[in-house]
């Protein structure tokens, strides 16, 4: 695991920043991100899996901060409440979002609500005044950007996925359900959580669901084109 | 009595007009009618029928002493004639059969033989006029009429000289005697004399009031001809869409035929079709194709020459058709997602304008995903349909991040450097896949990219911020908005690093201090290559340019409409062009200027010089210097004889194409389709109107020749009156005292 983390480091560095997608981590109130082994493992799956190129460190992202812009691709995600943001952070991260800006937010307490959906919710109506959250049903794109999903699951199944949308665009995604929390492994190479309650088959779906993420902040509704519905259309009867 | 005067009688009413007689008619029934109602219960009939009839003769007597009947004896002194010769001087006279002389020349041997006949004491007074879509007169003595008018309006020729004659004063017209072939262009021209005349064909003939003697000119002549006649045509067409043309093909003279249509561009054939015309009348043919590219072309339509044939030119006509797009289909390629896809497909999905067909590289051969091919989203990349049949369906082919190696793409870089070629656009976008980077390096496409490529990885990672190269800081492409738009752009991350310019290729933006082989290392470079155009920009960083609006208003709508530029100077859209050329109408009358106008924008383009050139021959018809100062000007270019014609702004001395437009000089059209002699539509003119038809060879100008009307002039009048109105009055007032003595007789009040 040493290793493949040395091979992920160096190769990351040769790579140009653009070709790269680089997670920018939003802050949190307290404790912070907690969830840095679910980030390698996931770069891990879709460097191996997909032709996306991918950083294997998250890099922190002050929304006030014009360096925001370079890094299109958000992760707020925090063991407690996320930070309250000032005024310039609210008006950077809006600027962000409106202009092509993605930001994931993966709820470590698997639960969906609680005091990181809480502020999240919150300080994203600051972000996004007016904007209400859908949830996003099976037959989005998200769910066939990569893999076809059938089941959109997390650390814990049954949580909730919702967005804000801009223009048909999701421009914020919420898991309720842990993804990282179930992609999340040590140093030594064992999870660091179960997955209840289908076990292993549920973290594959969700490294597919995660990588499906991925996917689509960079192809947004590619896989809606007409020439790919024949094909897809098959292989959802099958 | 004198000759030339005759005696008439007449039956006058001195006292009568219209009104007052139907007035006093109405009294006289009223007034006879209730007297008989007054005796309708008489028991005896025999005095019932004296006293009614008795009451009517004092009523018709009181009539006659009313309205005053009188027999008047005329003396009338004959007028000359006044005839009107109306010669027909249409394109379609100058028509000669065999090798006989045209028809013009006949009926001016024919004119020079009559006109000194009915000069020379024949009684008849003359007034000379030609005519073909207007009237013209010609004085009284010769008549020599040019044969090149551009139509024959029969109907509104006679009916302009009724009105035209009486204001000459000389009293009324006795007949009018038209020379003409009958080739019809106005409204007689759908009409045969064979069939019945329309009603409102009899009623513009009567309400002449003339005579109409009509001769026929070349009634008997053997005239083959076959010719096109309408064309339909639309003057807009979509490209890579089927366009349908209808065309009329007419034979005269000959027997059953089936001949080829044949539609051709720049002598390219593009459609043949089988039409079989029968004698006299038409067939029609349909002609199809797809027009490859956009722009205005000269299309041509033929028939083939038949033996005899009366009129060769009328075989072929020239139209211009603009073809335009309907939607700019762009072709998407990317080795790799990234976030410079990310933001050109949200750009190029959200332009209503553009079909959009892409393939993103989601997996290469060296990624394991782990499932079977049933749980993936992914398709097959159909290389061969896309660069090989489906290439030439787009307009615009962008490989972004695409390195060619591990999908067989190679095998189609020629098949791509071709569709380049043609006209097809190209635009290559940077990353660790593309350019040098992507394996180009001494490939076929590299011929047709506007930069020369480094071999290896030429991938060079810095944080830099492009430039504009001065001399080509006024290309339509990096008008983007604020002059200096392009230094508050966030810098890039990488460019691919170019050997050099490739060949009349201009760069537009490079590096700020990177050198290459002939100069700063390009980042965008554009070329026009034959007829197409590529475009390389060296770097996948022009997202930023998008994400950096929200951090610097500043850069505004930079990125989209850099991005809308690009591709619109790919797809040659004529907007984006530094001059644009237009004809005020694409078709011309022969002896008619070619007018331009000519539009630039911000140009500095030095000596320029303005190329006619006919499209048919190659031949170079003009070449002047010409003066651009910006803005717009009119340009003028002396009347061609008919065929299409190519119109060019070339840049001197390197002869760069820089605006081009086309026009088709058209000939005598409609009188070269209606030139078929109509003696029937002659014929029926003359029955329609009391006149006499006769062929030119039988034709003469003299009064036993003609059916005219003979006017007459008063010169004495004697009245008679029927009634002398003293015996009259005493007649009248005798009977009415009788019946009122027969009444107190019999009883009746």
């Amino acid at each position: 695991m040493v290793a493949v983390m040395l091979f992920l480091a160096g190769w990351a560095r040769a790579q140009p920043a653009d070709q790269r997608v680089v997670f920018g981590l939003l802050p949190c109130a307290g404790a912070n991100f907690d969830r840095p082994g679910g980030i390698r493992q996931l770069v891990w799956e879709l460097v191996k899996r997909t032709s996306v190129e991918a950083d294997a460190d998250a890099r922190p992202v002050d929304p006030a901060d014009p360096q925001l812009f370079r890094t299109p691709f958000l992760l707020w995600s925090c063991p407690g409440p996320v930070a309250t943001l000032s005024e310039r952070q609210v008006a950077g991260l809006a600027a962000f979002l409106k202009n092509g800006g993605f930001l994931w937010a993966d709820d470590p307490s698997a639960s969906g609500t609680g005091p990181f959906a809480d502020s999240l919710r919150q300080q994203l109506q600051r972000v996004l005044p007016g904007q209400q959250w859908r949830n996003v049903p099976v037959e989005h794109v998200l769910y066939k950007t990569f893999f076809l999903i059938k089941r959109p699951l997390g650390r814990r199944a049954g949580a909730p996925r919702q967005a804000l949308v801009i223009d048909e665009r999701l421009v914020v995604l919420f898991t309720g359900g842990d993804l990282l929390g179930a992609m999340s492994r040590d140093l030594t190479g064992q999870w660091d959580f179960n997955c209840q309650p289908a076990g292993e088959v549920q973290r594959e779906e969700s490294f597919r669901l995660a990588i499906n993420i991925v996917m689509y902040s960079l192809c947004l509704d590619y896989k809606n084109d007409r020439v790919h519905l024949p094909f897809i259309m098959r292989r959802r009867r099958l | 009595m004198n000759a030339g005067e005759e005696i008439r009688h007449a039956l006058v009413f001195e006292n009568a007009s219209s009104g007052r007689v139907l007035l006093l008619l109405l009294a006289l029934i009223l007034a006879w009618w209730w007297y008989r109602r007054g005796l309708l219960h008489s028991r005896s009939t025999t005095r019932r029928l004296l006293l009614m009839s008795l009451r009517g003769v004092n009523l018709l007597l009181l009539a006659g002493l009313l309205l005053g009947p009188v027999l008047e004896k005329r003396q009338l002194a004959r007028l000359t004639p006044r005839l009107v010769l109306l010669v027909d001087a249409s394109a379609s006279m100058n028509i000669a059969t065999g090798q006989g002389p045209s028809r013009l020349q006949r009926v001016q041997d024919w004119l020079q033989e009559n006109l000194q006949t009915a000069a020379a004491g024949s009684g008849l007074s003359w007034q000379l006029y030609s005519f073909d879509s207007q009237v013209a007169p010609a004085g009284s003595k010769s008549l020599r009429p040019p044969g090149n008018g551009q139509g024959s309006d029969i109907l509104g020729a006679l009916e302009e000289v009724v009105r035209q004659v009486p204001a000459g004063g000389g009293g009324e017209l006795s007949a009018i005697v038209l020379v003409s072939d009958g080739a019809d262009t106005g409204v007689l021209g759908g009409i045969t004399g064979h069939q019945e005349v329309p009603e409102w064909l009899t009623r513009r003939l009567h309400s002449l009031g003339v005579v109409v003697n009509t001769v026929a000119v070349g009634a008997g002549e053997e005239f083959v001809d076959l010719s096109l006649g309408d064309i339909e045509f639309d003057p807009f067409a979509f490209v890579r869409n089927a366009v349908e043309i209808a065309v009329t093909v007419r034979a005269v003279g000959t027997g059953k035929l089936t001949v080829p249509v044949t539609l051709t561009r720049q002598g390219r054939v593009l459609d043949t079709s089988q039409v079989t015309v029968r004698p006299g009348r038409s067939g029609r043919a349909v002609l199809r194709f797809v027009p490859d590219e956009v722009g205005k072309f000269v299309f041509r339509v033929s028939l083939p020459q038949v033996a005899g044939d009366a009129i060769p030119g009328n075989n072929v006509r020239s139209f211009v058709t603009r073809v335009v797009r309907d939607k700019t289909r762009v072709l998407h390629v990317v080795g790799r997602p990234s976030w410079d896809v990310r933001f050109l497909r949200e750009l190029l999905r959200r332009d209503q304008s553009i079909d959009l067909v892409s393939f993103y590289i989601l997996r290469t051969t060296i990624d394991a995903p782990g499932v079977g091919e049933g749980e993936l989203s992914l398709i097959p990349f159909p290389v061969s349909k896309l660069f090989g049949s489906e290439l030439d369906t787009f307009d615009l082919v962008i490989l972004q991040n695409f390195n060619h190696g591990p999908y067989s793409v190679g095998l189609y870089l020629g098949e791509i450097a071709d569709y380049v070629r043609r006209g097809g656009a190209l635009c290559m976008i940077g990353g660790d896949l593309s350019f040098a980077a992507g394996g180009y390096s001494g490939t076929v496409l590299e011929q047709v990219l506007p930069v020369r490529l480094q071999a290896g990885n030429d991938l060079r990672p810095e944080e830099f911020r492009p430039v504009p190269l001065a001399d080509n800081a006024l290309h339509p492409v990096l008008a983007v908005g604020r002059e200096d738009a392009w230094q508050h752009l966030p810098s890039l991350g990488s460019y691919n690093r170019a050997a050099g310019l490739a060949d009349t290729a201009t760069s537009l933006l490079v590096h700020p201090f990177d050198r290459v082989a002939g100069g700063r290392a390009p980042l965008l470079a554009v070329r026009q290559v034959d007829r197409g155009r590529s475009a390389a920009l060296l770097t996948d960083g022009s997202w930023r340019w998008r994400l950096a609006a929200a951090s610097n208003p500043d850069s505004g709508r930079v990125y989209q409409r850099f991005w809308n530029n690009l591709i619109r100077w790919l797809i040659r859209d004529p907007a984006m062009e530094p001059l644009s050329l237009r004809a005020d109408t694409p078709q011309v009358s022969a002896g008619r200027p070619i007018r331009l106008r000519l539009a630039s924008s911000s140009l500095r383009a030095g000596p320029l010089e303005l190329r006619l050139r006919n499209l048919d021959d190659g031949s170079l018809r003009e070449a002047s210097s010409l003066e651009v100062s910006g803005g717009q000007s009119e340009l003028s270019l002396p009347p061609q004889p008919p065929g299409a014609y190519l119109v060019e702004v070339v840049k001197k001395p390197s002869g760069r194409v820089l605006a081009r437009e086309v026009v088709v000089v058209e000939a005598a059209d409609l009188e070269q389709r209606h030139a078929e002699p109509r003696a029937d539509l002659l014929e029926m003119l003359a029955r329609q109107t009391g006149g006499r038809f006769s062929s030119l060879e039988d034709a003469r100008l003299e009064p036993g020749r003609l059916t005219m009307v003979q006017h007459t002039r008063l010169v004495a009048r004697v009245a008679h009156p029927l009634l002398a109105r003293g015996w009259l009055l005493g007649l009248l007032i005798a009977l009415w005292a009788l019946e009122w003595l027969l009444r107190r007789r019999w009883g009746y009040a």
